[in-house]
């Protein structure tokens, strides 16, 4: 359990996330949105311990964030950034294995078990076909993929994504949100997500959070957050809402 | 942060220097009498008036050709770090000054007929040869940055060992190029600002039409391809107009490399981001910053008997500047990061190539024990010549000690920083090992070896103080710490050229061990040396769990439950022992530290644990083979081991490039 | 430089021929060689070698050439005269004399000057090393190269050949001295190093303690380092009224920029086309190379008096 009491971010003095209060629980998907610069990726930082809240109390579990050492926090919470780094040289499932470090640490043998989390990672996300290739010559869909297997094979219960779907197609989109949403259900991952689609988003999160200029506008759930009027707060342009042809979801387009 | 009034801003920077410049230059003048006599000296020489012709042919020539210089390397500087995204790119990465360097010793040397066509043409000739060598190199992977680096540094370093060797057996004939190498502004008249000018106007005028072109290089690669820019030709470009600009600089007034790191850096630091404003004021810092280093040498250098080169004194006061801006400012990363990852090649059986290496290891020691010249030419060591082994192995345990060292010190500290130009030379390390032992050898006549010892060690020490100190509060970010140690590195090229330039006979001495020497070496120091490196390798292969996940970058090490700050910390400490301990045995050039681990990379060596072993396996190779041959190439004379491992190592790396 | 304390090896390592010690203990022995031993030296005594060029002049001077030099070539190149003998074995570079070919000559001694004392160690485990002190810049030089001529006499059992040396160059200097008229312009003795530096010859040199002994006045009061020279930009000698002596070679290309320099041109000296241009000499000479000195001197300076 994630609680944000109000934590804020300034840099230079200038002020990237006002006071802020949020709740983040395991078994449900949190979706920030928001347009750029609105403050979502420095809110999934700080829950991240990437960056310190200038001021404010962020809590795991009731423990403040920086009593946490840095492995043990490691087996709480899983992040992956915007950016992916090349992965230079390295075999999917040398990736993968890498989630394994909080727990065997710098010294540590491989366990039986670190073994067994990293297959598990593996089948979970798909990857076995190419777990044996080098990162660099998978595709993008494949390689987020193996990125992801290796946040599971942490065996963390959060995990904090950071715009997963930049580089990806729509049909590598819908895949690994589905399987973020899998995941969620079958471990009982808490994920917090950043999405930029709005429709991606209220599709496949339990719960939206939106942020504009550093402060948490709205949120709620996707039934909830789905209006028009909503939506053209958070996205500065006048947003209509439709119900999918399915009739099953709404959909938000643009006027 | 600093507050408001305090905060630095390029226009105030450039105030201050400026300011100092005028009330330096105003002193100098007044000593010559009124303000309007030094103007019309300018002018109007009165022939027979000794102050006046000082004043015209040396003084105001001299005070021009300081800011023409500073300014064109100012400008060289940007180009280059803009095109190479790389704060640590500098006028001379692309080994002009080195060329031009070498071509001006083979010239005197061997074909002294070269010079009635001038100085400068042979000193651009060489530059152009330098550069257009590194060009050729990384021509096929479109002149990315990464491999124009690579490049750059291996030509420079190839130019730069054939310098060296030449001086070391040419000491007599090439003693004037040495002023020249260590950057003098000197003058006897206008006809290096005739010289320099015009060209330095035609680069400026083309840096400004390139503009628009070279900002979009501020994107990553495929953004800026997507706007439709034609990525090779605008590098060929920017590269161009940056190294004519310095290789005309170079040509007139030596080697003055720091202003062209220093500024631009400077600037950056001081918050010019954008391409605009560093193209408009590191070129004015640049001058600025010459002009008053060289009126305050002119001004208080008068009392010496020997000359102080101003290109060394910029390093001098231009290092310590960029030192004590690094902690105060914020350093905007704003250069997306390039990856080498389809530069380097994965081997499928590293342990098949360990194996191989290993048993080459093995024959090359057994050739330098066993075979070498004598008075009867080429001999076998035969059962009655074991004495002989008093004098080889030594230098075969000291040689192949530190070439384990210092590959393992350059592993760490690329993976640690995630920079193919970072080297245990450029962390500065040994910079103040030898720095603190040049003083002690030059002041010190009579001290022991314990004594020296002790004097180096504490050298480096307090370098690893100086690194510490400007770099634990930002939780030694890579970039910041290889800027750190460039600016100590700097200084020590200072206190070399000075030494060099000076003529002092003792100055051969400095050279042979500054290029890597294991003819000092002693038994007891060898067997330390052997012992110490086999520890420091085993101490080193525990970390390889971070150095496999460190060049993923901060945010995945710290998601993963790294703890940065100490991780950089401990491998900083480990590279510092490394350099320290090899340092003191072969001197701060040899540069195995930087070769051995792109070579084991080249090799196939890809994860941290095969690279550490594959590394120190090719620096011991590298630098025992490079021992013998130095010993028997022009036997009598011993062509230090440093200097031939950087032959040896950069004419296998040109040929991986050229692979690739 | 190697900055360990050194020990030596065990003496059954150090002769020259070694039967006594089968080679496989030999092995052993050098691999766990860390006690110190005595040393012992050579016993077939074949001579003086030596990789300091000064002292390799006298010593050819004395009549006794040394069995070895460093750096022959370079020598012929920059000391020139006295020529070494053809059978002088070359030794290598001087700042890193090749330690092999040292031993294998098995030198009785090896005689260096203060500025390789780092060697030291090194070449004490080949032959006994004796410091000969001159250019320190702490006594007046002619007396330090006048005592290391007779050392050099007294080490080669060149006793009477030292004296003779030192008393020729004695008289040749004040009968030169004789020769010259009374009053006349200073000098300015440089070596050209480009076309915009120079050094300058005073106090501590060879050059100076020359001229003082002919006589004449050195133009140049300035402080020098311990060889004698300041290096300066060709400015710092507008200042100074003197006949200019510049000692060749000069560098290449540097002929054809003097002639368009507008400060050289404008050297008093210059102007007056007064310039020497002197025949190459070993400035960190000896007493040899103070004769030589002397005679290209005397002989420039006489040559413009009758022209």
């Amino acid at each position: 359990m994630f609680d944000v009491k109000a934590a804020t971010f300034e840099v230079n003095g200038k002020c990237l996330l006002h006071p802020t209060d949020l709740g983040f629980a395991e078994g449900n998907v949190y979706g920030l949105i928001g347009h750029n610069g609105s403050g979502k990726s420095t809110l999934l930082k700080i829950l991240a311990q990437q960056q310190q809240a200038s001021q404010g109390d962020v809590r795991l579990d009731g423990r403040p964030l920086e009593d946490w050492g840095p492995r043990e926090f490691a087996r709480q919470v899983a992040y992956l950034p915007q950016q992916l780094p090349s992965a230079e040289t390295l075999t999917g499932r040398e990736l993968i294995g890498f989630g394994r470090y909080p727990w065997h640490g710098l010294l540590g043998r491989l366990t039986r078990e670190d073994h067994a989390q990293i297959e598990r990672a593996i089948e979970l996300t798909h990857t076995q076909d190419f777990a044996d290739r080098l990162v660099e010559t998978l595709s993008g869909g494949e390689r987020q993929r193996v990125w992801l297997a290796m946040l599971l094979a942490q065996g963390s219960r959060f995990l904090l994504l950071d715009e997963p779907l930049a580089a990806l197609d729509m049909a590598h989109q819908v895949e690994v949100l589905a399987l973020i949403r899998k995941l969620c259900e079958e471990l009982q991952l808490g994920v917090i997500v950043v999405l930029h689609d709005v429709n991606m988003a209220a599709r496949y999160c339990d719960h939206l959070i939106a942020l504009h200029s550093g402060r948490v506008l709205a949120q709620g759930s996707p039934e909830e957050m789905m209006k028009d009027d909503t939506l053209e707060a958070i996205y500065g342009i006048p947003m209509h809402i439709m119900t999918h042809p399915s009739g099953e979801h709404a959909i938000a387009v643009i006027h | 942060m600093l507050d408001s009034r305090l905060r630095l801003t390029p226009p105030r920077l450039c105030l201050t220097f400026c300011l100092l410049a005028m009330g330096l230059a105003g002193l100098a003048l007044q000593h010559a009498g009124a303000l309007s006599t030094a103007l019309s000296a300018l002018f109007f020489p009165q022939a027979d008036n000794v102050t006046q012709i000082v004043l015209h042919y040396s003084w105001w020539p001299r005070l021009t050709i300081s800011l023409l210089a500073g300014a064109g390397l100012g400008l060289a500087g940007v180009l280059m770090q803009q095109v190479l995204r790389n704060p640590l790119a500098a006028p001379t990465t692309l080994g002009v000054a080195s060329g031009a360097n070498l071509a001006l010793m083979a010239a005197t040397l061997m074909a002294p007929w070269l010079f009635a066509l001038g100085r400068e043409w042979v000193a651009l000739a060489g530059g152009g040869l330098a550069m257009g060598l590194v060009f050729l190199l990384s021509w096929r992977r479109g002149l990315a940055p990464m491999v124009v680096v690579l490049a750059g540094l291996v030509v420079n370093l190839y130019a730069g060992a054939l310098g060296m060797a030449l001086l070391l057996f040419n000491q007599e004939s090439l003693k004037g190029l040495l002023i020249w190498g260590a950057g003098s502004l000197s003058q006897s008249g206008w006809e290096g600002v005739e010289f320099l000018w015009p060209r330095l106007a035609i680069g400026a005028l083309l840096a400004i039409l390139l503009l628009r072109p070279l900002a979009i290089l501020d994107l990553d690669d495929a953004n800026a391809r997507s706007l439709g820019v034609s990525l090779k030709r605008m590098r060929l470009a920017g590269l161009g107009v940056g190294v004519f600009l310095t290789a005309c600089v170079v040509s007139v007034v030596g080697v003055i490399g720091f202003i062209g790191l220093a500024a631009p850096a400077i600037v950056r630091l001081a918050g010019a981001r954008r391409l605009m404003q560093r193209l408009l004021w590191a070129p004015l810092l640049g001058a600025l910053l010459l002009a008053s280093t060289d009126l305050l040498l002119q001004r208080f250098s008068g009392t010496l008997p020997t000359l102080i080169p101003t290109g060394a004194t910029t390093a001098a006061l231009g290092a310590p500047l960029l030192l004590w801006l690094i902690p105060r400012l914020a350093l905007h990363s704003g250069h997306p990061t390039t990856a080498n990852h389809s530069l380097m090649r994965r081997h499928s059986a590293p342990g098949r190539l360990a194996t191989a290496l290993s048993a080459l290891l093995v024959l090359a020691i057994l050739a330098a024990l066993l075979t070498g010249q004598g008075d009867k030419g080429w001999q076998w060591l035969g059962p009655s010549q074991w004495l002989t082994l008093e004098w080889r192995l030594p230098r075969l345990l000291a040689a192949s000690g530190s070439g384990v060292m210092l590959a393992i010190a350059g592993t760490l500290i690329q993976r640690l920083t995630a920079n193919p130009m970072a080297s245990p030379e450029v962390l500065g390390i040994s910079g103040g090992t030898a720095i603190a032992l040049i003083g002690a050898i030059y002041l010190l006549p009579g001290a022991s070896h314990l004594a020296l010892i002790g004097i180096g060690t504490l050298g480096a020490l307090a370098v690893l103080g100086v690194l510490i100190l400007l770099n634990h509060r930002s939780g030694f970010l890579p970039e910041r710490l290889l800027l750190t140690g460039v600016a100590i590195t700097a200084l020590f090229d200072a206190v070399r050229a000075i030494v060099l330039a000076g003529g002092d006979p003792r100055g051969q001495q400095v050279v042979a061990w500054l290029s890597g020497s294991t003819y000092y070496v002693d038994l007891t120091t060898a067997t330390t040396v052997a012992i110490l490196a086999l520890l420091l390798a085993l101490i080193a292969r525990p970390f390889t769990r971070w150095l496999d996940i460190l060049p993923l970058g901060t945010p995945t090490a710290h998601g993963l439950g790294i703890d940065i700050t100490r991780a950089r910390l401990v491998l900083l400490g480990l590279v510092a022992l490394l350099t320290a301990c090899a340092t003191l045995v072969v001197g701060p050039l040899s540069f195995v530290g930087l070769l051995a681990p792109h070579m084991a990379r080249l090799m196939g060596f890809a994860r941290a644990r095969s690279h550490l072993l594959g590394a120190a396996l090719v620096g011991a190779i590298l630098m025992t083979v490079a021992d013998w041959l130095g010993r028997q190439l022009l036997f009598p004379e011993e062509i230090p081991a440093g200097l031939v491992a950087s032959l040896v190592g950069g004419a296998y790396f040109m040929w991986g490039l050229r692979r690739i | 430089m190697s900055v360990f304390p050194s020990f030596r090896l065990p003496a059954c390592l150090r002769a020259r021929r070694i039967e006594l010690c089968r080679w496989r203990h030999a092995l052993l022995a050098v691999l766990i060689a860390l006690i110190p031993a005595p040393l012992t030296l050579a016993a077939d005594d074949t001579g003086i070698a030596t990789i300091d060029w000064t002292l390799a002049e006298t010593l050819v001077a004395l009549d006794a050439p040394p069995a070895g030099v460093a750096q022959i070539d370079a020598y012929h190149d920059w000391v020139g005269k006295p020529a070494m003998p053809d059978e002088v074995v070359d030794l290598g570079l001087r700042s890193q004399p090749n330690l092999e070919r040292l031993s294998e000559l098995a030198p009785s001694r090896i005689l260096i000057s203060p500025m390789f004392s780092r060697l030291k160690p090194k070449l004490s485990r080949i032959a006994k090393v004796e410091t000969l002190d001159f250019y320190t810049g702490q006594r007046p030089l002619w007396d330090q190269l006048v005592e290391m001529t007779h050392q050099l006499g007294d080490i080669a059992a060149r006793e009477t050949a030292a004296d003779t040396l030192v008393e020729n160059t004695e008289d040749q200097l004040e009968r030169q001295r004789n020769t010259l008229s009374a009053s006349r312009d200073p000098l300015l003795m440089i070596q050209l190093m480009d076309a915009r530096h120079a050094r300058v010859f005073g106090d501590h040199s060879l050059l100076q303690a020359v001229t003082e002994r002919l006589g004449l006045e050195n133009g140049w009061q300035e402080p020098t380092n311990a060889w004698g020279f300041s290096l300066v930009g060709i400015e710092d000698l507008m200042t100074i009224d003197a006949r200019l002596v510049v000692i060749k070679p000069l560098p290449v290309g540097v002929e054809e920029r003097l002639a368009n320099s507008g400060l050289w041109q404008r050297l008093p000296s210059v102007k007056r086309g007064d310039v020497i241009w002197l025949d190459p000499v070993w400035t960190f000479g000896g007493l040899p190379s103070a004769q030589r000195f002397a005679n290209l001197l005397v002989e420039a300076l006489e040559d413009t008096d009758r022209a």
